[in-house]
């Protein structure tokens, strides 16, 4: 084999590998394009580019600090139920319900940094992948998949948001989410203020119903961080931002 | 009359008082030492694994407490919470176990049902997917709130889930602890 032969080989692999990894990152976006359709079916978009801009630059500013790397599109929908979906390929839905429960930006830099987790560990995609695995003989998510059926996907996919994940995979993303804010530079307390928060909504509060049926309970989470060492965390002693906090505000009043 | 309204009054307080215990009731995870404020001293008074007490105010990572009527501040992970009993450190989520479907009739829009029986909206996806942020202006962003990140390393341990604290009277009374959960059931 000639050199220039070997260097064809090489390249030819190099391209079949590259060809493989865009066309996984393509279906899960698909996936995920299909899931937002679902979602954004049930809630529209807030109509504030104000709005959808600053939770896309604060989503951006954290996302530097995980290994995730999508691109990321962050929205807030006009809901009052209390709940965030976080989709493959990138896409993150918030409500405006639950941003209204936030006080701070840390506090929504932590709720962002979750689900931005869930996207990097793939937890929804993995489920897709398993539905199609079993439902292959079924009229199931593969033969949507091969259908090209955008709309059916969509639909099965709300299945999986109107489940929710294995609760071990919310444990993960409290986790991961946690170093991520803290490593940007966000106070991790805030993350203890989120759970406390929803841990002081009523169980039968029809706000949070969806939101408390596919997670474990906020004391459960908030006991997972404290084992992991939350508390050991560093916090900056640097006074809060009035910046900061004004434009949390603005971004509240906006919604 | 004016002697059962007033009964009435007295039991009524006497239901609020109760309920206020159960609403900030929480357990010590191991034997803790009451310090007189966030990062202070640790004072005289010890409480042993399992104790009750009421949680008062959070500061940061730090928790006051009443403990039988002693005022001082416990660390954050020196608490339990999973394990409570009552009030709003058990809420009843209506979680139904993984991979069921919980029909529920939450909030406008956002309920199960509409999730698993609304129609797709590609034309809002088509919106969402021209809502990116750039480099430049996340550095302005970060810049303008005084966002410094961290220069330690930071990562948390991975918690085993059969750590998770139980009051000893639960797990007694129970039957039932957490080191007892079928292997591989919650292991990260």
């Amino acid at each position: 084999m000639t050199g220039k032969s070997c260097m064809k080989h090489v390249l030819g692999g190099v391209a079949l590998c590259l060809g493989f990894s865009v066309t996984a990152q393509t279906d899960e976006e698909k996936v995920g394009r299909a899931a937002a359709a679902q979602i954004l079916g049930a809630a529209p978009l807030v109509a504030s580019d104000a709005v959808q801009h600053y939770v896309n630059v604060l989503g951006l500013a954290l996302s530097a600090h995980s290994v995730a790397n999508y691109k990321w599109r962050i929205g807030v929908i006009k809901s009052d139920a209390i709940n965030a979906f976080a989709m493959p390929g990138g896409y993150i839905l918030l409500s405006s319900g639950l941003l209204k429960l936030l006080e701070t930006e840390d506090e929504l830099a932590f709720v962002l940094a979750h689900e931005l987790s869930h996207v990097g560990r793939r937890h929804h995609y993995q489920v897709v992948q398993r539905q199609r695995l079993a439902d292959q003989a079924a009229k199931g998510l593969q033969a949507v998949i091969q259908d090209s059926d955008t709309a059916r996907l969509a639909q099965a996919s709300g299945q999986i948001y109107a489940r929710g994940l294995d609760k071990t995979a919310e444990f993960e993303s409290d986790r991961l989410g946690v170093e991520i804010m803290t490593r940007a530079g966000y106070d991790p307390a805030a993350a203890i203020n989120v759970l406390e928060k929803l841990q002081h909504l009523q169980g039968n509060d029809p706000r949070a119903e969806l939101l408390f049926a596919t997670h474990p309970s906020p004391a459960e989470r908030l006991d997972m961080l404290l084992q992991a060492g939350i508390d050991k965390l560093p916090r900056s002693s640097a006074k809060p931002n009035p910046n900061r906090h004004e434009r949390f505000q603005k971004f509240i009043q906006a919604i | 009359m004016s002697t059962e309204i007033s009964r009435g009054w007295r039991w009524l307080g006497l239901f609020c008082f109760v309920c206020s215990l159960g609403v900030e009731a929480q357990t010590v995870r191991e034997d803790a030492v009451l310090v007189d404020k966030p990062e202070g001293k640790p004072g005289t008074i010890k409480l042993p694994a399992g104790s009750a007490l009421k949680t008062l105010r959070r500061q940061g990572f730090w928790v006051e407490v009443n403990a039988a009527g002693t005022i001082g501040w416990l660390k954050v992970s020196q608490l339990s919470f999973a394990g409570a009993t009552g009030g709003a450190t058990a809420i009843d989520t209506g979680r139904l176990g993984t991979g069921n479907i919980v029909a529920t009739s939450a909030a406008r829009g956002l309920s199960a049902t509409d999730l698993l029986s609304g129609q797709p909206n590609f034309n809002e996806v088509n919106k969402l997917d021209a809502l990116t942020a750039v480099v430049p202006t996340v550095q302005a962003f970060l810049a303008e709130g005084s966002v410094l990140s961290s220069v330690e390393k930071i990562q948390l341990s991975v918690p085993r889930p059969s750590a998770v604290a139980v009051p000893a009277a639960l797990s007694q009374s129970a039957g039932t602890t957490s080191a007892g959960k079928k292997k591989g059931e919650d292991d990260w």
